[in-house]
């Protein structure tokens, strides 16, 4: 029984914290293979919808492998893609309806606030302090509304990936379930891993920020025509910032599957239960 | 799970203590807790101070003609900024034994290399190299690539973040009156003894843990649970009306009243 001590603590819901730095080491340890995925992910998205349906299933797989790994069930690629291939265009379904439902969402926010605006303009007029104040709490109100759906829509290619599910409206029901009183605890954990993919995009804008700082340099300089020289450096530097935003996020990718990873592991654990079994009987 | 880095200790005593590091994600949001407060402290500052500065600088340029003041004022105002951001730091860790706020929410401590908590000189040093260390994020680099996930503040200092070790659950757990009623019924009829401390705390976490889930979910583990407990413990014939929960319930009281545990 010595190999199943430790399986009891294992099991235990993570903080927000550790959601993080779960996903960190597990990208730190399967770098080359998870980078290779977003890679090969960014080269499909090339090609118009099959490559963008490739796109969403090479993300997928990327969780897939690290929820494996969570499980302390690890798989290769090629199994973990056979799984995602079986149910191949649902993960891009689920995107394009998360997208409209968030679309639609903010759409309809943004046409109450309007309303609310002009009822309070009428009421306060539209330079009181009262109504400046009113309306960015308004503006703060409908953005916590949009984080809301946002985080119970998070992650909806888990399921797909993991479980016996093939439908992408049933995966989204899913997603819901799942996070269904953890949005919040979602939101902060969204937070950090933001913060800590903000070094690598911080340093992946500089030739952006040189750029755009030269040029306007020049233009307070002088005021006359910039030789074709300068204007070759100027696109040369935004044309290598676009190329480094785009390595970012590539980069950047693989942590953000991790994370989702993580987040559905600890849900499951915490909403379902996930590995609370009585000794290695079954499996 | 090796999914967490942890540093192990020798007391003096020869007592091997383990620890298990903080992690970048605790400690960016430890970070993100102690900023806010730290920017929201600031903010309050300098509006006070430029209330007070207005009515000084009125009173002196009526009063004593002294212009020059207002350099000084704002000379102090920078001095007390910088005060403030080194000092919250400072003060905090030394008074909390290596917590601030944030930390505090975030459950992490810091501690010396050798284990000892943390005193002003160290809590100084890490204070005076934050700058150095939120200079292009080298901090965080710093603690996502080195085994002991220190800082340079860390490294000069000679501490390492940990996390608290969640109290050992003194959490009462609330048991329905019929499984006290079936917990005698099971200690006569089932070999509760073939139980393993391991099993026991399986049980354990899920009626912790039986709260948060989803109903649906929670029935389909307590019905695993329960058979699994029922094959263990020899237990053919449940009594009627008795669900897996309350199964479970009394299996947990069983369990502690044959080790001599009042519940």
């Amino acid at each position: 029984m010595s190999e199943n001590f430790g399986t009891t603590s294992s099991v235990q819901p993570l903080s927000v914290g550790n959601v993080v730095s779960a996903a960190v080491k597990l990208y730190r340890s399967h770098f080359q293979q998870y980078l290779g995925l977003a890679f090969q992910a960014i080269l499909w998205a090339i090609i118009p919808i099959y490559g963008w349906a490739k796109f969403y299933a090479l993300h997928a797989t990327i969780s897939r492998l690290a929820f494996g790994e969570l499980v302390n069930q690890p798989e290769s690629i090629r199994s973990a893609k056979h799984h995602i291939n079986s149910r191949f265009w649902s993960f891009w379904l689920a995107q394009i309806i998360v997208t409209i439902i968030l679309f639609f969402l903010n759409f309809g926010l943004a046409i109450i606030k309007g309303i609310i605006t002009r009822i309070l303009g009428g009421i306060f007029g539209n330079e009181s302090v009262v109504f400046v104040l009113l309306n960015i709490v308004f503006s703060l109100a409908t953005l916590v509304i949009y984080l809301w759906f946002f985080s119970r829509l998070f992650l909806p290619e888990l399921p797909l990936a993991i479980e016996d599910i093939r439908d992408a409206g049933e995966a989204i029901g899913r997603s819901w379930e799942l996070t269904k009183g953890h949005a919040w605890r979602l939101q902060v954990i969204i937070l950090i891993a933001s913060l800590i993919t903000l070094p690598i995009i911080v340093l992946a804008m500089i030739p952006f920020a040189f750029g755009i700082g030269y040029f306007v340099t020049l233009a307070l300089s002088g005021g006359t025509e910039p030789s074709i020289d300068v204007s070759n450096t100027f696109w040369m530097l935004i044309f290598l910032g676009l190329i480094l935003l785009l390595l970012a996020n590539v980069l950047v990718t693989p942590f953000w599957q991790a994370i989702k990873a993580v987040v559905y592991y600890d849900l499951r654990s915490r909403r379902e239960g996930l590995g609370l079994k009585l000794r290695d009987r079954e499996i | 799970m090796h999914i967490f880095n942890r540093i192990k200790y020798q007391t003096p005593e020869s007592v091997e203590l383990e620890f298990v590091l903080a992690g970048i994600g605790s400690r960016a949001w430890a970070l993100l807790i102690d900023y806010h407060i730290l920017a929201l402290t600031l903010i309050i500052f300098l509006s006070v101070w430029m209330l007070i500065s207005v009515q000084v600088l009125d009173w002196s340029t009526n009063v004593a003609g002294a212009e020059k003041i207002g350099i000084w004022l704002y000379a102090i105002a920078l001095l007390v900024n910088y005060f403030i951001y080194t000092g919250y730091f400072v003060f905090f860790e030394t008074v909390w034994q290596g917590q601030t706020p944030g930390k505090r929410i975030a459950k992490i401590r810091v501690i010396q290399d050798n284990g000892r908590p943390i005193g002003l000189q160290q809590a100084a040093i890490r204070a005076l190299l934050r700058l150095v260390d939120d200079t292009l994020f080298l901090g965080g680099f710093f603690i996502v690539f080195s085994r002991r996930e220190k800082r340079i503040g860390d490294w000069v200092a000679g501490t390492v973040v940990i996390q608290i070790q969640p109290p050992s659950a003194t959490t009462t757990l609330v048991v329905s009156e019929q499984a006290k009623l079936l917990c005698q019924q099971l200690i006569q009829q089932a070999n509760i003894s073939a139980m393993l401390p391991d099993d026991f705390a399986v049980i354990r976490e899920y009626l912790l843990r039986r709260k948060e889930m989803s109903p649906k979910a929670k029935d389909a583990v307590a019905a695993r649970l329960a058979k699994q407990v029922k094959a263990i413990i020899n237990l053919e014939k449940v009594p009627a009306g008795i669900n897996s929960d309350v199964l479970l319930e009394a299996i947990y009281l069983a369990y502690q009243q044959s080790l001599n545990f009042e519940p």
